[in-house]
């Protein structure tokens, strides 16, 4: 899941980088997605904290195994 | 003198542009924009081609699979959120299998309004250029049909070999999976037309399924498949440009 975050802000930043070539009609464009892409990573990383947070609270839990995915 | 078109007919947009009495047409995607791009410079030199449609293009090469990928995460996880207390797994795939016939004839709207709409560009700048039809000509019908039919039997005689590559190579598709990929590139395929921006139906569509597979886990994806598939993206745009340039270089030394 940690992988997904990053993937996800990678190809924020990729897109990102694409505003500069952008003709001036389509840099709405290549910022709405780019905007999505960071939404996507910030939820991802929401979900990861709360999953480490309640295997953390559950002993008989493989938090470890989840961090992993 | 830039004249403009825009293609009244077509939900893609081309831009012709004379340029030492020749039109070009910009203002489409990848391999066949290369080519063509190819053939201008090696007959003119660099400066007929026209920055702001490569960028639109340069662009949307590589926000076309990004969208497509966007979506298909968003419409999978809406459908599995809307039906994850159903147990009838039987009956849930017959449902999707025919929202797949749907999806699918979506997606093939939307590629015949926006990709094969480069087909007929190309004729049609021809056409223009060899002074044949006056600048401000629609397409004729003869050039609609041909395209149509090269594309359909294209189809028909296409190996089963890229069929496996997206359906059961990346990602393990599912019919679930599969109506969620066509409807996000369907989706992206239309708003592109509407929008007149070219882009590939081929880069949208693997985007998608590689989303409908990262929905599941990263590794539901083989990346090193996902990976050569985006090579060989890279690579047909300098190969179309080189082969144009070549073959352009050949007919003018023959003519």
């Amino acid at each position: 899941m940690r992988h997904r975050v990053g993937c996800f802000l990678f190809a924020a930043v990729a897109v990102a980088a694409l505003w500069p070539v952008a003709v001036p009609e389509h840099r709405r464009i290549v910022v709405a997605v780019a905007a999505v892409y960071c939404v996507f990573a910030v939820l991802t990383a929401l979900d990861y904290a709360s999953r480490v947070r309640r295997d953390s609270q559950s002993p008989s839990s493989s938090a470890n195994n989840d961090a992993q995915v | 003198m830039p004249m403009g078109r825009t293609g009244a007919d077509s939900p893609t947009r081309f831009r012709l542009v004379p340029t030492n009495d020749h039109f070009f047409v910009l203002f489409r995607s990848a391999a066949a924009n290369a080519a063509e791009c190819g053939g201008a410079v090696a007959r003119f030199g660099p400066d007929v081609l026209i920055s702001s449609g490569l960028r639109k293009i340069g662009v949307f090469i590589v926000l076309s699979p990004l969208i497509g990928l966007a979506l298909a995460m968003v419409f999978m996880i809406v459908v599995l959120w809307t039906f994850h207390r159903v147990n009838q797994v039987d009956r849930l795939n017959r449902l999707f299998r025919r929202g797949q016939l749907l999806s699918a004839a979506a997606f093939s709207l939307g590629h015949g309004g926006n990709d094969a709409q480069k087909t007929m560009g190309v004729i049609l700048a021809v056409l223009i250029g060899s002074g044949r039809l006056p600048a401000v000509a629609d397409v004729p019908l003869w050039v609609v049909l041909a395209a149509h039919t090269a594309i359909a039997l294209g189809t028909l005689s296409g190996g089963w070999r890229i069929v496996k590559t997206l359906g059961s190579r990346i990602t393990r598709l599912q019919p679930v999976g599969g109506m969620a990929a066509e409807t996000a590139a369907a989706v992206t395929l239309f708003a592109a037309s509407a929008s007149g921006i070219p882009v590939s139906t081929t880069h949208t569509i693997s985007g998608a399924i590689v989303g409908v597979g990262t929905v599941h886990r990263m590794s539901a994806v083989r990346w090193s498949v996902a990976a050569r598939v985006l090579w060989a993206w890279i690579l047909t745009i300098p190969g179309a440009f080189l082969v144009a340039a070549v073959c352009s270089l050949l007919v003018q030394a023959v003519t």
